[in-house]
């Protein structure tokens, strides 16, 4: 415990995510003006005390809906996070037991999926199943897949060589149950740092997928979809994008220094056992 | 090497598979949506015929990848013109956007990767590094804009929408590039920087680095003449890292500055439900990424003798 105060990257990364799961918390109880409300006697207007993050072009809050869209990031993330590391875990678990036949199949197509860019996957599949939450959590959960059995496969192939594993196949037990029962749980400590990386890439291509108009669409708020709004009146309102753009900034930052903070707390304890 | 070409050939088929499947599933018949309302099943067999879509599956998937083979994608609806015609006219201005962001990025990663390493323990580095790591969070479309408040609105040295036709001269062109640039290469840099700077200092911890200090040789000498040259070779292997960052990166950035390249084609085809040219630039795109990786394998294999003996 002492030595996670220590990780630098874990304190700041733990904060970072911290604050802004509170941020967005607090959003769904209050929201200093109502998101969706239009003020036509306020229009673009900067920072002030009435409006702490400006006013868009129809008026409406900044802060206030920059905090109801954080509910669409973390949420996005959740989803999309829980779903590929299930899958990817689960064929990582095959990939890496049956190594082979099996285990080769699911390479290769790991392999040929990881070589299409993934913005360009995401945006492919909102040409087909249309722009919507939905489509855009089905595109970034396929995204994220690949790194969970890439990531896992390694580790369960290392671990299978361990002596107690050898131990319960000659005991006679079902590859099943060593899978899931001995397997698994001496790879959670990889899967939790794949899935904090995983989250930062989900909320950036979220952002990026809303900001072209093919993720979320409005009147949902999201973070891209504002700043899309907000680069429109750039010239007369600058601060419109800042808040958003900062949001999506430090939650990405905050879960790529999570997940790097967790991969040296835990790599160094895996690596020489106290 | 004969093994990493196959390779690369059958990721290649693997891919096609995917997007072909893929663009199985839309959803409506383009063959109803043609005729209307009143469908006739003679006009309907006629037309399905025509479009090849009474053949099986596997059937039209080769037809396809054979007319891909003969670049010929197919033709867009929104445009009425062949796809590669369309991509091809477009190329220019994405190619020249991500040359200039390879540029920058080698020439501001390297040298400031180096400074970093040197940098290493100071407030400096710590700052270097804060920066670099913010560098790969924010996104290229929040980074761009603020490069346009602060160059283009504050201190107003380049104009907002700052694309400039080639046929209008050269260095226009590359001055209205430039932002863009910046903005696609912003987290390639930073990879490179913290990729290089943690290179040499792992080298610099190496014995025979120890073995050169013991000799007396100045650590300046060390580290130019020595360290550099092995730090360089595990570079490569993110230059693939980079090159989709960058791909990725100036399919957002076109529509962030309205140049009219590949990417900004793409959106706009996906918002018009043009799924001809959709599909004919997600394939290109996705040939050209597999090829890069190929190449850089290549010339990995090329550097490093250690790799061609394990062949």
């Amino acid at each position: 415990m002492k030595k996670a105060f220590q990780n630098r990257n874990l304190l700041v990364g733990s904060i970072l995510v911290c604050f802004l799961l509170l941020v967005t918390l607090a959003g769904i109880f209050y929201t200093p003006y109502a998101p969706n409300a239009i003020d036509p006697n306020a229009l673009l207007e900067g920072p002030s005390i009435k409006h702490w993050g400006g006013t868009d072009k129809l008026g409406r809050d900044i802060l206030s809906r920059t905090m109801v869209a954080g509910q669409s990031a973390f949420l996005m993330g959740l989803i999309t996070v829980s779903s590929s590391m299930f899958t990817g875990v689960f064929f990582a678990l095959l990939a890496g037991y049956f190594q082979g036949g099996l285990g080769n199949l699911i390479m290769r197509f790991t392999d040929a999926f990881k070589s299409i860019p993934s913005l360009l996957f995401a945006m492919m599949v909102a040409a087909i199943l249309g722009r919507s939450f939905a489509s855009t959590a089905f595109a970034i959960s396929m995204i994220l897949i690949p790194q969970f059995v890439r990531m896992t496969r390694a580790v369960v192939i290392k671990i299978k060589e361990n002596e107690y594993i050898q131990w319960t196949k000659l005991v006679g037990l079902g590859s099943i149950r060593i899978m899931f029962l001995h397997i698994l749980p001496n790879v959670m400590s990889t899967v939790i740092i794949t899935a904090s990386l995983a989250f930062a890439e989900a909320v950036l291509t979220e952002a990026a997928l809303s900001y072209l108009g093919l993720g979320i669409q409005p009147p949902d708020p999201s973070w891209g979809q504002m700043l899309s709004q907000g680069q429109s009146a750039l010239r007369v309102s600058p601060w419109g994008v800042l808040l958003p753009g900062t949001m999506i900034t430090m939650l990405v930052l905050g879960f790529n220094l999570l997940g790097d903070g967790l991969s040296e707390l835990l790599n160094a304890r895996t690596a020489k056992p106290e | 090497m004969g093994k990493r070409i196959i390779y690369s050939f059958l990721t290649f088929l693997l891919v096609t598979i995917i997007i072909f499947i893929f663009f199985q599933f839309i959803p409506g018949d383009p063959v109803l949506s043609k005729i209307g309302l009143e469908p006739d099943p003679a006009l309907e067999a006629i037309l399905r015929a025509e479009f090849g879509l009474d053949r099986p599956l596997p059937e039209r998937y080769l037809r396809w990848l054979g007319n891909l083979a003969r670049l010929d994608m197919g033709t867009s609806i929104r445009f009425n013109q062949p796809v590669n015609k369309l991509i091809a006219a477009r190329l220019p201005n994405t190619v020249a956007l991500a040359v200039l962001s390879f540029i920058l990025v080698a020439a501001a990663g390297i040298p400031l990767g180096i400074l970093a390493a040197k940098l290493n323990d100071t407030k400096a580095g710590t700052l270097f590094n804060a920066i670099t790591q913010i560098g790969i969070a924010i996104p290229a479309f929040f980074f761009a804009m603020i490069l346009i408040i602060i160059v283009s609105i504050k201190l107003k040295l380049v104009p907002v929408t700052a694309y400039v036709p080639m046929s209008k001269g050269f260095f226009p062109f590359l001055r209205g590039m430039l932002l863009p640039a910046i903005a696609v290469s912003f987290s390639g840099i930073s990879i490179t920087v913290r990729y290089v700077r943690n290179s040499i200092i792992e080298e610099l911890e190496s014995n025979y680095v120890l073995a050169a200090k013991n000799k007396g040789v100045k650590s300046g000498d060390i580290l130019y003449k020595h360290v550099l040259r092995n730090a360089m070779i595990p570079i490569v292997t993110i230059l693939g890292m980079i090159f989709v960052s960058i791909v990725t990166g100036s399919i957002v950035i076109e529509t962030v500055f309205s140049i009219p390249g590949i990417g900004s084609l793409l959106i706009a085809a996906i918002k018009t439900s043009d799924l001809p040219l959709t599909q004919g630039i997600c394939v290109y795109i996705s040939i050209v990424v597999i090829f890069a990786y190929l190449l850089l394998d290549i010339i990995y294999m090329l550097i490093d003798p250690r790799i061609r003996l394990k062949e």
